[in-house]
C-alpha cells in the first residue's frame, strides 16, 4: 500500500514567524496530519537547525543558510533552498514506497521544488499568497526581475498553482501566461480542499503515465 | 566511470585560469578513459552542446533574469546551471559517478546536485577570495568567503594546486588537512613548440646584444615587479639586458617612474597586456624569466615559462617554491630582497652552461610532472579513492536503496 507524503517547504513556521505565513502553514499541516497524510515540514530556522517530531503526528525539519552574509534575498533564498533540498532528498529516500508531493509555499521555495522534481521525479504544487508584481508595485529593478523570474519558473513548472484570490490568478495570466486550467482558488482554511488538489495531481501523473505506457 | 565537472568558464570563454585549467584537466580525464562532461556558461558563438576532444560540453544560458550585481548573477546562474544538468544527468544511463566542481562560482549548482543525485562531490578551490583580496572587507567578499567555505564542506575530498594552497584552505575554512589533494596545475607543452622568426621577432623587444629579462604577471604588490625594478642596476652593472614587462596593474605608472628615478628607464619596457601567441614566443626568446612574488597560490607562468624551456628564477614563496626545485630545474631566490633576486639573475645570464642545464632539467619536469596527462591520473585516483568509499557507505541515491 502507498501513502500520500506531502513534504512542505515553508521559509516560515513557528517559532519563525516573519508574517501570516507562518501560522497558516502550521494550521496546514497540522489538518493535513489529521486527515493521514504523512507530513514533512522543511523550513528555516537561524538559530535550532533541528528535527521536531510533533505530537500532531508529522515533523518539522528546521535548517539555516549554509551561507550566513547575503547580497540580498535572491541569494538569500537560493542558497537556503539548498538545503531544503537535501533534507527533502533524504525524506524522499527515508519514504522510497510513499507517493510523493512537494507543496513549495511562495517564490522562496520554488528552486528546491523546480530540482526534487527535475532530479528526483517528484512533482509539486505551488502555494503563493501574493505576488512579487503586487508586493513590488510595478518596480523594474533588478532584483524585481530576479524574483520574477523565479516566481515565473514555479508557475511553470509546478503542477498546480493555489492561490488565495482571482485577482493574483488575473495577474498571473497577465504577466507570465500561465494558463487558467493550472491554477485553482483556495480557502486555506478548507484543508481538505486542498488535499483534493494534491491527490488530484498525482493522479493526473499516474493517468499521465498509463497513457504513455500503453 | 563519468564524472560531471563544473566551471563557469571554458574555452572559448576565458576570464581567468580557470577555463584553461578545465579544459586541460577535462580533456586529459577523457583521454585516460573518464567519461567526462562539463558543465558552463554560455558564450555568444559557442555551441551549447558539442563534443571537444572527447569531452561533452554543456553551455547553460546564463543570462535569463536581470540581475543587480555578480554575487546575485552567480547564484541565479547556478540555478539555471543545476536545472540543466539535472536534465541531462537523471535522462542517461549509465548515471554520472561523481561531480567536480572547480571554485565557489559553481558551488550552489554542485552541492545540490550532490544531495538530490545523491552522488559525491569533489572540489578544486584554486584561490580564495581571502587570499584574493588580502582579507574580507565587504558583504560582498564574505558571502564569496563563506560559499567557498560551504563548498570545501561539503565536498568529499578538496583539491588545491599547492601544498602551499591546500595549507592556507585547511587554516582559512578550519577543514581537516587530509581532506585535501595538492595537484598541480599543468601545462601543454606542445604549445610552445613551433617555427617562428625568433630573430625578428626579438627585435621588437630588445637590441641583439641585450639579453631578454622576462616578468609576466599583474603589475601589483603581491607580484614582485617592483623588486625587479630595484634589481635592475644591479643586473645591468654585469650585464646588457632588457626588462620586458608583460602585464597590466595598478602600480605600472610607479614602476615606470622608478625606474626613471633609477636612470634604467631605456632598459625597461612595459608592454601591457600581449595575446597568448605573442606570450608563447617572448618566453621562448627570453635568457630568463624572473617571477620575483610575495604571494603566489601556484605560479602559472614559471610552468608555462619552464615549458617554454627559459630558465627561470623565482622567489621562495608559496607555489612557485612547490614548481621549481632550486640549483636543479631553476633558480630560488629569497623572499622579497632585491639583492637575491640580481644575484640569480646574474648567475643565470653569465653562465651558459649553467642555464642550458637549468633549460634541460625544467622541460624534463614539466613532461614528468606538470603534463596534464600526468594531472589527470592523480585527478583519477582521487575519483576512484571517492567511489571506493562512497560504495562502502548507505548514502546512495533514490533509486538504488
Amino acid at each position: 500500500m502507498t501513502f500520500l507524503h506531502i513534504i512542505l517547504l515553508t521559509r516560515e513556521f513557528p517559532p519563525q514567524v516573519v508574517g501570516g505565513l507562518s501560522h497558516e502553514m502550521e494550521k496546514l499541516a497540522v489538518e493535513l496530519a489529521k486527515l493521514g497524510c504523512n507530513l514533512d515540514v522543511v523550513t528555516y530556522h537561524d538559530s535550532s537547525a533541528v528535527t521536531e517530531t510533533r505530537s500532531e503526528g508529522f515533523q518539522v525539519h528546521r535548517v539555516t543558510n549554509a551561507v550566513q552574509t547575503h547580497l540580498n534575498i535572491v541569494t538569500w533564498a537560493l542558497a537556503l533552498n539548498t538545503e531544503f533540498q537535501r533534507v527533502a532528498a533524504d525524506i524522499a529516500v527515508r519514504s522510497a514506497d510513499d507517493e510523493k508531493l512537494v507543496h513549495a509555499s511562495e517564490w522562496l521555495c520554488v528552486p528546491a521544488a523546480i530540482q526534487l522534481k527535475k532530479t528526483i521525479g517528484i512533482p509539486f504544487v505551488l502555494s503563493l499568497h501574493s505576488i512579487e508584481s503586487e508586493r513590488s508595485g510595478g518596480s523594474v529593478g533588478p532584483l524585481t526581475g530576479a524574483i520574477n523570474y523565479l516566481e515565473k519558473e514555479g508557475c511553470l513548472e509546478s503542477s498546480k498553482i493555489l492561490l488565495t484570490r482571482k485577482s493574483t490568478a488575473e495577474t498571473l495570466q497577465k504577466l507570465y501566461a500561465i494558463p487558467n486550467d493550472k491554477v485553482t482558488i483556495i480557502d486555506l482554511n478548507k484543508e481538505h480542499d486542498i488535499l483534493n488538489q494534491y491527490k488530484s495531481v498525482l493522479q493526473a501523473r499516474v493517468t499521465r503515465t498509463e497513457l504513455t505506457s500503453e | 566511470m563519468k564524472v560531471a565537472l563544473f566551471s563557469w568558464e571554458f574555452p572559448p570563454k576565458i576570464v581567468g585560469g580557470i577555463a584553461r585549467h578545465v579544459y586541460g584537466l577535462s580533456r586529459a580525464l577523457a583521454k585516460a578513459g573518464v567519461e567526462t562532461l562539463v558543465f558552463t556558461c554560455e558564450f555568444p558563438g559557442a555551441p551549447r552542446e558539442e563534443k571537444v576532444d572527447g569531452v561533452r560540453v554543456f553551455r547553460v544560458d546564463s543570462y535569463r533574469a536581470p540581475t543587480p550585481d555578480l554575487g546575485t548573477w552567480d547564484y541565479l546562474m547556478n540555478q539555471c546551471m543545476e536545472e540543466t544538468a539535472a536534465e541531462i544527468l537523471t535522462s542517461e544511463s549509465p548515471r554520472v559517478d561523481l561531480l567536480h566542481a572547480h571554485e565557489w562560482l559553481v558551488a550552489k549548482a554542485a552541492i545540490g546536485l550532490k544531495h538530490t543525485l545523491r552522488v559525491p562531490l569533489v572540489a578544486t578551490i584554486h584561490a580564495t577570495e581571502y587570499g584574493r583580496r588580502n582579507g574580507l572587507h565587504d558583504d560582498n567578499e564574505r558571502m564569496i568567503h563563506q560559499t567557498e567555505h560551504w563548498l570545501t564542506y561539503e565536498a568529499w575530498r578538496v583539491i588545491c594546486c599547492s601544498h602551499y594552497m591546500a595549507n592556507h584552505v585547511a587554516w582559512l575554512f578550519s577543514l581537516p588537512r587530509e581532506k585535501i589533494d595538492a595537484i598541480p596545475n599543468g601545462v601543454d607543452v606542445t604549445e610552445f613548440v613551433g617555427a617562428f622568426n625568433r630573430d625578428s621577432f626579438r627585435k621588437q623587444y630588445a637590441l641583439p646584444e641585450e639579453k631578454i629579462i622576462l616578468f609576466v604577471g599583474r603589475l601589483v604588490y603581491e607580484k614582485g615587479a617592483s623588486l625587479l625594478v630595484e634589481a635592475m642596476p644591479r643586473v645591468l652593472a654585469k650585464t646588457s639586458s632588457k626588462f620586458v614587462f608583460i602585464g597590466e596593474g595598478y602600480m605600472k605608472e610607479q614602476l615606470i617612474s622608478r625606474a626613471r628615478q633609477l636612470g634604467v628607464a631605456d632598459k625597461a619596457y612595459f608592454t601591457g597586456y600581449v595575446d597568448e601567441k605573442t606570450l608563447r614566443q617572448l618566453y621562448r626568446v627570453a635568457d630568463v624569466c624572473a617571477f620575483p612574488s610575495l604571494y603566489e597560490p601556484f605560479g602559472i607562468v614559471a610552468l608555462e615559462a619552464m615549458a617554454a624551456r627559459a630558465p627561470v628564477v623565482v622567489s621562495d614563496v608559496g607555489g612557485l617554491s612547490e614548481i621549481v626545485e632550486h640549483d636543479k630545474t631553476g633558480v630560488k631566490v629569497y623572499h622579497d630582497n632585491v639583492e637575491s633576486l640580481a644575484w640569480g639573475i646574474i648567475r643565470v645570464l653569465t653562465d651558459p652552461s649553467y642555464a642550458n642545464y637549468l633549460r634541460t632539467n625544467a622541460a624534463k619536469a614539466v613532461l614528468e610532472m606538470f603534463s596534464w596527462n600526468q594531472i589527470a591520473v592523480r585527478t583519477k585516483k582521487i575519483y576512484e579513492g571517492v567511489r571506493e568509499e562512497y560504495e562502502k557507505g548507505t548514502w546512495k541515491p533514490l533509486s538504488a536503496t
